[in-house]
């Protein structure tokens, strides 16, 4: 049974992750990163942060991905030639506490579909950069809640082709970091072409392949990893010179390309009216050249919300004990 | 006894050739997919872009991407899009002046929410009522 409950919790872990994109711990970036100044190229490491900055949504006080009738976020999976699995799930993040407090945000994932129905997840990042994160899991066959340590930046989340140093935990300190050079996006962002524009259980009409970046000024990051022995040697990120959203990365082990990661992004208001950094991700595609595994992550922008007025109580244990089944 | 049998048989060697038939096309996507990749990052050493201009991942107008001129400019291309994805829309979108129409274009490139521009084209057709 206990052995059980952790699997299945490590198995949640992972899926949540993904979701969970604030609430990561760092040294060097936070809320108040200034955006760069105007007609200066910054440099690698500036681009790395600023990158950082937008896929960790400091942009907001708030973010919601809520439930909005039967749409949810949705994570789908495909190994090789097999069907896809998918897992629905609603999260709420809050960047809104004091700078004096000892808590830096806070994150809440509810689970809807599959084995996972029902579990809720309370992540708690510190102030205090020595300290780790605190992840507390709702368990509705038992009705308890545990808490589990912080995942390592490899695993795979929940199955897919996306690690949780991709999705959540890597720092612009792991790797060192070189500006290549400058040039458009040439191409369109990738995506299941079997179930491309088609209609799917929870995101309601799944995206079609996103061509309106082409021709759009990017960036060539090149990080290297600092980890000894890792997974990749190198990845290549392409980003965005104004908004700093990173739409490809190409990982490369031994010269040779084996990942492709590529991220949808979008304005969540007009250019005029704020940080051209507050951005959402519409989806993400990943594509593993070493297993032929593809992963799908969609957010529909009608579940979005941000900068509401919910009161910080809401992101407490409470909350996740109310979870219905 | 045989149409049972008949029956269940036929199904097995279609499953398997519709099953072979999608997986070429999954792997073939897979392909051209990879070679547009692959010729994008190349271009970062090269400086040139050679993909094959019928690669389904160049992108076309009614697709949203931007072929022509640079992303402040293309508005023809957009007003395809925008009438291949909503002609009813389209209707009213062409009857817009261009500084509306740019607009819209700069805000589809910024958010992709097609549907904000939707409700944009009739605010604006209301606007210069």
């Amino acid at each position: 049974m206990g052995v059980s409950i952790s699997n299945a919790a490590a198995r949640l872990v992972s899926f949540l992750s993904f979701f969970l994109f604030s609430v990561n711990g760092q040294a060097s970036v936070d809320h108040n990163l200034a955006y760069p100044p105007g007609g200066v190229i910054p440099d690698a490491g500036e681009i790395a942060r600023q990158v950082y900055f937008a896929n960790h949504f400091y942009a907001f006080n708030n973010f919601s991905i809520k439930r909005r009738g039967r749409t949810m976020s949705v994570l789908i999976n495909r190994v090789g030639e097999g069907s896809e699995k998918a897992t629905a799930l609603e999260r709420h993040l809050n960047n809104n506490y004091e700078s004096d407090d000892k808590i830096k945000a806070r994150d809440i994932a509810i689970f809807h579909s599959g084995k996972m129905r029902g579990t809720g997840m309370l992540v708690t990042e510190y102030a205090d950069e020595n300290k780790r994160q605190d992840y507390m899991v709702w368990l509705p066959g038992i009705r308890k809640i545990r808490r589990f340590s912080q995942p390592s930046h490899e695993d795979a989340w929940g199955g897919s082709v996306f690690t949780f140093g991709d999705v959540t935990l890597r720092k612009p300190e792991d790797e060192t970091h070189e500006l290549i050079g400058r040039k458009k996006l040439r191409t369109c962002l990738g995506m299941m072409t079997n179930i491309e524009g088609k209609h799917f259980r929870y995101a309601g009409k799944l995206p079609e392949r996103s061509c309106r970046h082409v021709n759009k000024e990017v960036y060539g990051l090149k990080s290297t990893t600092r980890f000894k022995r890792w997974w990749y040697d190198y990845r290549i990120s392409y980003v965005d010179t104004t908004s700093f959203a990173d739409y490809r990365t190409l990982y490369y082990k031994n010269g040779k390309l084996i990942k492709i990661i590529d991220r949808d992004w979008g304005l969540l208001n007009r250019d005029e009216e704020g940080d051209p950094r507050a951005l959402f991700w519409k989806y993400w595609y990943g594509l593993d050249l070493r297993t032929g595994q593809e992963s799908l992550a969609v957010i529909p922008k009608k579940v979005v919300e941000y900068n509401t007025d919910r009161k910080n109580s809401y992101w407490t244990e409470k909350t996740l004990r109310k979870i219905k089944r | 006894m045989k149409q049972t049998v008949g029956i269940p048989l036929i199904g097995l060697v279609t499953s398997l050739v519709m099953g072979i038939w999608q997986t070429d096309s999954a792997r073939a996507a897979d392909r051209e997919y990879l070679r547009a990749v692959e010729a994008d990052a190349a271009e970062f050493t090269s400086n040139v872009f050679e993909l094959s201009p019928d690669s389904p991942w160049i992108g076309s107008e009614s697709q949203g991407a931007i072929l022509s001129g640079d992303q402040s400019g293309g508005l023809e291309g957009f007003s395809t899009f925008i009438e291949s994805k909503s002609p009813g829309s389209y209707i009213f979108y062409k009857k817009l002046p261009d500084e509306y129409k740019m607009r819209l274009h700069h805000d589809y490139l910024s958010t992709g929410d097609l549907d904000r521009i939707k409700d944009d084209i009739f605010r604006y057709t209301k606007e210069l009522k």
